[in-house]
């Protein structure tokens, strides 16, 4: 069983914790992505379980057996895991055939049977016809699938991936996710993969790690991470939301100020005058400009936000307003391309509350 | 005498050119007391009394000048003579802190003339080389056509060779340096070393010395080129042994002050 | 799982894992390598500190105060002071002069112009003073000879043998370094600071002398202080030139205090202070330029606009190539000259010519055969087992694979901080005692070669590291290599061209160098630098000549042999 376990994982640079008390099960076969903003430990996170860093305090275990720990540490050559880089690190002085045939090498097969191996490597990622060609004759999307072939002929145990899609063009870049989730299907693979890229770790992951400053923030699947976040941090940097803070009153409605009072989702639990935050996603929201349509919705107990529309930027699939709440405050609201407004338009938006949801002011 | 104090152990014989170096030896113990055959014909100088080392080699300091550029009424014949202002910026010195022969040589003339002699030499801008065999070179090419010192050996090699050198031998007196050989007392082959210093005082090897070298030696029966004068036919001044070494630092420090380097 | 794919992939047990608990089994390479690189700079600087402090009563200043109230010494310490800041003047105005007319003018012939300075570059001090008193020695001198036929005077035209002409040829091997240096400046200096001077009005020469010339101060300061520190170190010129003249410098005072009776004591404790001299200078030259070594001046090298010189670019360039003649044409014509006839003072006729002088020094001669053997020997084992080490210490830096390893840079490039001739003091007294007495062979030279040689070795190697990304290790360490095998696999292959350059600096470094060697030879294990300055005054000009010819030539080769090879411009400047 190639599963990862990760208990209380502490790795510091000169006082500064890079990584802090960072715990992660990782089933065998799972595809798990560790989200977060530049500099939260998701790189420090992933060089620890290859190896090329040692811990400061905590563990990682791969199938029960220690790999690091501060007193001890398996050399990266000597944990049967691959690892595919940012920069693709293609070797330039050697052939697609030869950079793929390279980690074969230490596994004590005859020249036919890497040969083998290669090939069908090597259409798998569909490069067979650019074997001989060199890393300098090859574009981004072609090296980093040269990277993916060479890590995958050795047959690893865990796959480890650093950003792989972050220096290719945006196209290139959605193919790429599918490629990746295609080849996660097919092998089964216990992998591993870091990213800012919020899109990236929906599109590929089984569940989803978001780190922020070293710390574990929230794990889930995808849509545990989106419809439910954690925390403000979850709900601002996995999606886009609105961030409304109030009072719950006694009467289990929140209180937004000016009279403003809605509904919450696991509102009526919550202790009266505690100060809470909650998010609301732009996608969840509609807007309705009748009062007959305002009524209906609102004896379906749905939250109702009037104000006036200050810009409307127009995408072609979709339209993302910014509306003018009467208490200063701004929503946001990205509604389909049929409903029209303009800037200026008194208008009312409204959401269920099982969209708004509480998250913790982190 | 490092390699001593390291407890290194490797000459079985030492030469060199400086005979104060051997009483500065003689005087640590390092040396074997051994005379070999024939030594006892060998004139005084080329003798420790003690009977620890011998006069293997031995040359004359001498003044050169290069027939080129000075014709041979005009050229100096004397050490006095080369205090003359005429020669201002045209003569050549070889240094006492660099050669032992040419630190007999200034002793034999401090001995002689006394400081102020080379108080007044230094006047006329000596080019200064170090070894006692680099003026020949400075000579011949011209660069400064008159050398105060230098080993008479290597001057004549240099003339002999077909270069523009012409030797001087001053009628005061020419010093005589005389290069000792002796056995290292924890020599490790002894026997080797004392049959190698019976055989450097043979007579043929003596011969080859003087033929092939134009060196001059102790031996009696050796015989030198018709060119060369006799030692005999020169008055030589000779430096004491003893006075070499305990004078040594006085004698680099002010040539040292009086040439500038 | 698609029935195709089923035979590829197979699950393999995780019972591999128990069996490898333990550490990084390529951990000695790296700590054994640290290890050789910290005795070899500590153990001589060691003995120099205590041979200066120390004597049989104990610790003691003695040393000390004997050299400093010593009026030669002082006057030693003196001449270097003014010799030393007269060569930074001179190499500044010169190297700077020149890498601004080559960078922003539209100066013609710049490829040739820049090969000179290179030549001038490789040339060993010692061998153009030397090259210098064929040409202008006051009575043999051949430009005072000519200007004697010329004039029909009496006097000569120039004398070398002075001071001003031993600052003159001192700066002449100087100019180049200076050169670079400027030259790597001024092309990052973008035209638009220089656009907006203009459109403000001033005219093309205002606007260097008041923006181009401020941005360049740091650069010049720097390029004035590795001049000086360089005069600093130099003993080959100085012997030449200024011992007949009866000048001590630092160094040549160091070396007679060599001879008999040898007061190595006295020489240890007169390195000492120029040891501390030149660990000062270059904190502040590096306290100057910044931690990069050069200053940034703002601006990414945009477009750069040349001046145009017009009708000026005749005066310019033979003024230019003036200068070049100076550095190499002549002394190169004189030592050409003197290899080849049999009386070099005469005019080269049919009559003069030889062949002589070579097949005398390469097959009859035994010293310079044993020599330019010698030379050979040290020259490619020195590069070999150098380039080893640095890279080796090199890549234990760059990977920081210990806790301090960073601190092994120090060590390093330290023998920047010591002079050939203090080094050679030291290994002196090192090495000539048990329990490892190298003296009197030939690897003593070799460790005082391999010490002084490290830093241009090492950063080069580091330079190289840089240039490679670290994650093209990583990624063959992941998949199986160990760290060495990596570095073997991976690393070194793209290091190559950067590698065999740092061979070839070493190689060249040492079959050039004088001032360590001077010290340290035996009769045994002369090397050509050495044979060179024993001869020169024995009026063994054409052998000197066809050495000095064999030295130029091979670093030369060399050079374009790298250049060619590995396809680098090795000077470090960009056209």
């Amino acid at each position: 069983m190639a599963n990862v376990s990760i208990r209380g994982l502490t790795k510091k640079f000169a006082e500064v914790a890079a990584v802090d008390d960072f715990h992660l099960e990782i089933g065998d076969g799972e595809f798990v992505s560790l989200l977060g903003p530049s500099g939260c430990g998701k790189t420090t996170t992933l060089r620890l379980l290859a190896g090329f860093l040692q811990p400061d305090g905590g563990e990682i275990r791969a199938a029960g057996e220690v790999i690091s720990s501060p007193v001890h540490l398996v050399p990266p050559e000597r944990r049967q895991m691959s690892m595919i880089f940012q920069s693709y690190a293609v070797w330039p002085h050697m052939t697609v055939a030869q950079n793929v045939a390279y980690g074969l090498k230490f596994k004590k097969l005859t020249k036919q049977e890497i040969e083998k191996k290669v090939t069908k490597l090597l259409g798998v990622v569909h490069l067979a016809e650019l074997k001989d060609r060199y890393s300098a004759e090859l574009s981004g999307g072609q090296q980093q699938r040269v990277a993916l072939a060479r890590a995958l002929v050795v047959e690893p145990q865990i796959l480890l991936m650093d950003e792989p899609l972050s220096n290719l063009d945006a196209n290139l870049r959605e193919e790429m996710r599918f490629e990746i989730r295609r080849l996660h299907e097919e092998f089964k693979i216990t992998t591993v993969y870091v990213t800012h890229d919020q899109a990236e770790a929906m599109a590929t992951s089984d569940r989803i790690a978001v780190l922020d400053r070293g710390r574990l923030v929230q794990v889930g699947r995808p849509n545990e991470i989106f419809d439910r976040p954690a925390t403000r941090f979850v709900a601002e940097f996995v999606g886009k939301a609105n961030i409304l803070t109030g009072r719950f009153g006694g009467d289990g409605l929140l209180q937004l100020g000016d009279g403003v009072k809605i509904r919450v989702a696991g509102g009526s639990e919550c202790a009266p005058s505690e100060r809470v935050t909650v998010c609301l996603r732009p996608h969840n929201i509609s807007l309705v400009s009748g009062d007959a349509e305002a009524r209906r919705l609102a004896e379906q107990n749905y939250n109702l936000f009037p104000g006036v529309i200050r810009r409307s930027i127009y995408f072609g699939d979709s339209v993302d307003y910014t509306m003018q709440l009467p208490s200063s405050g701004v929503l946001r609201v990205i509604a389909p391309p049929t409903q029209r407004y303009e800037p200026g338009q008194q208008i009312i938006a409204a959401a269920h509350p099982d969209a708004c949801v509480i998250v913790r002011d982190e | 005498m490092q390699e001593a104090a390291a407890g290194i152990k490797n000459a079985d014989i030492v030469h060199t050119s400086d005979a104060g170096n051997f009483e500065l030896l003689k005087d640590k113990g390092m040396l074997l007391k051994f005379t070999p055959q024939g030594v006892a014909a060998f004139p005084d100088g080329f003798k420790d009394k003690a009977g620890f080392y011998y006069g293997m080699r031995a040359t004359l300091s001498v003044i050169a000048y290069n027939p080129k550029v000075i014709s041979e009424k005009d050229a100096p014949k004397t050490w006095k003579d080369l205090l003359n202002p005429r020669w201002s910026g045209k003569m050549v010195t070889a240094h006492p802190g660099y050669s032992g022969i040419i630190m007999t040589h200034v002793l034999a003339l401090v001995n002689a003339y006394g400081w102020d002699y080379f108080r007044d030499l230094a006047k006329n801008k000596l080019h200064i080389v170090q070894s006692a065999n680099d003026p020949a070179g400075v000579v011949a090419s011209g660069e400064r056509p008159v050398g105060v010192n230098g080993s008479e050996y290597f001057y004549y090699k240099t003339l002999k060779q077909g270069n523009p050198l012409k030797i001087v031998y001053p009628k005061e007196g020419v010093p005589l340096v005389v290069s000792p050989v002796a056995i290292a007392k924890d020599a490790p082959h002894p026997n080797a070393a004392k049959l190698f210093t019976e055989f450097i005082f043979s007579k043929e090897s003596q011969q080859l010395l003087a033929d092939k070298e134009g060196l001059y030696t102790g031996h009696p029966e050796v015989t030198y080129p018709a060119d060369k004068p006799k030692l005999k036919e020169l008055k030589l001044l000779t430096a004491d042994a003893d006075e070499l070494e305990k004078r040594n630092a006085e004698i680099k420090k002010r040539f040292t002050e009086l040439f500038g380097a | 799982m698609p029935a195709s794919q089923t035979g590829t992939f197979r699950r393999v047990g995780y019972t591999g894992w128990s069996a490898f608990r333990f550490k990084d089994p390529t951990f000695p390479v790296w700590i054994g390598a640290a290890i050789l690189l910290v005795f070899l700079m500590l153990l001589p600087l060691g003995a120099i500190f205590r041979a200066s402090l120390w004597d049989d009563t104990g610790l003691t200043l003695n040393r000390y105060f004997e050299v400093f109230t010593n009026e030669q010494f002082l006057k030693a310490i003196w001449n270097t002071l003014i010799i030393s800041t007269w060569v930074g003047v001179l190499a500044v105005m010169t190297g700077a002069l020149l890498a601004f007319l080559v960078t922003r003018t539209d100066l013609p012939w710049k490829k040739p112009i820049r090969a000179l300075v290179m030549a001038s570059f490789v040339t060993p001090p010692f061998l153009g003073a030397f090259a210098w008193t064929l040409l202008a020695g006051p009575n043999a001198g051949a430009l005072n000879k000519l200007y004697r036929a010329v004039t029909g005077s009496e006097e000569a035209l120039f004398n070398i043998f002075t001071m001003p002409g031993l600052i003159f040829v001192m700066a002449l091997y100087s100019f180049p370094f200076v050169f670079s240096m400027i030259a790597n400046v001024c092309e990052l200096i973008s035209s638009d600071l220089e656009d907006a001077a203009e459109i403000l009005g001033a005219n093309k020469w205002r606007t260097a002398w008041t923006v181009t010339l401020p941005l360049a101060m740091p650069a010049l300061i720097g390029g004035f202080i590795l001049a000086f520190l360089q005069s600093l170190s130099l003993f080959g010129a100085p012997a030449i030139l200024g011992l007949p003249a009866g000048l001590h410098t630092i160094t040549t005072q160091i070396w007679a205090l060599f001879q008999y009776p040898p007061r190595l004591d006295l020489a240890a404790a007169f390195s000492v202070p120029l040891l501390l001299a030149t660990m000062a200078l270059i904190a502040v030259q590096k306290k100057i330029l910044g931690r990069k070594g050069y200053s940034t001046v703002g601006g990414k090298g945009g477009q750069k606009r040349l001046i145009h010189l017009g009708l000026g670019r005749v005066p310019v360039l033979l003024f230019v190539f003036g200068i070049l003649s100076l550095s190499v044409f002549l002394p190169y014509w004189i030592l050409l000259k003197a290899a080849l006839s049999k009386a070099w003072a005469m005019p080269l006729t049919w009559d003069n010519f030889t062949l002589h002088n070579f097949s005398f020094a390469f097959f009859e001669y035994g010293d310079t055969q044993r020599a330019i053997y010698n030379t050979f020997k040290l020259g490619i084992v020195t590069a070999t087992l150098g380039t080893l080490l640095a890279t080796l210490i090199a890549y234990v830096t760059h990977r920081n694979l210990f806790r301090g390893a960073r601190y092994l840079t120090f060590f390093a490039l330290a023998p920047l901080v010591i002079p050939g001739i203090v080094l050679a003091v030291g290994l002196f007294i090192v090495y000539t005692r048990p329990p490892l007495v190298l003296y009197g062979t030939i690897w003593i030279l070799f460790v005082a070669f391999l010490t002084k040689e490290m830093p241009i070795g090492f950063s080069q190697a580091e330079s190289t590291f840089k240039s490679i990304h670290p994650e093209l290790e990583d990624a063959s360490r992941i998949i199986g290599a160990n760290r060495l095998i990596s570095l073997k696999d991976i690393t070194a292959p793209l290091a190559r061209s950067g590698l065999i350059a740092a061979w070839s600096f070493i190689f060249i470094g040492v079959i050039r160098e004088l001032s360590a060697a001077i010290l340290l030879f035996a009769p045994s294990s002369k090397v050509v630098s050495v044979v060179i300055f024993d001869l020169k005054e024995e009026g063994q000009v054409g052998v000197i000549a066809v050495l000095g010819t064999l030295m130029l030539a091979v670093s030369f080769l060399v050079i374009l042999g790298v250049q060619w090879f590995a396809g680098r411009d090795v000077v470090a400047t960009r056209e």
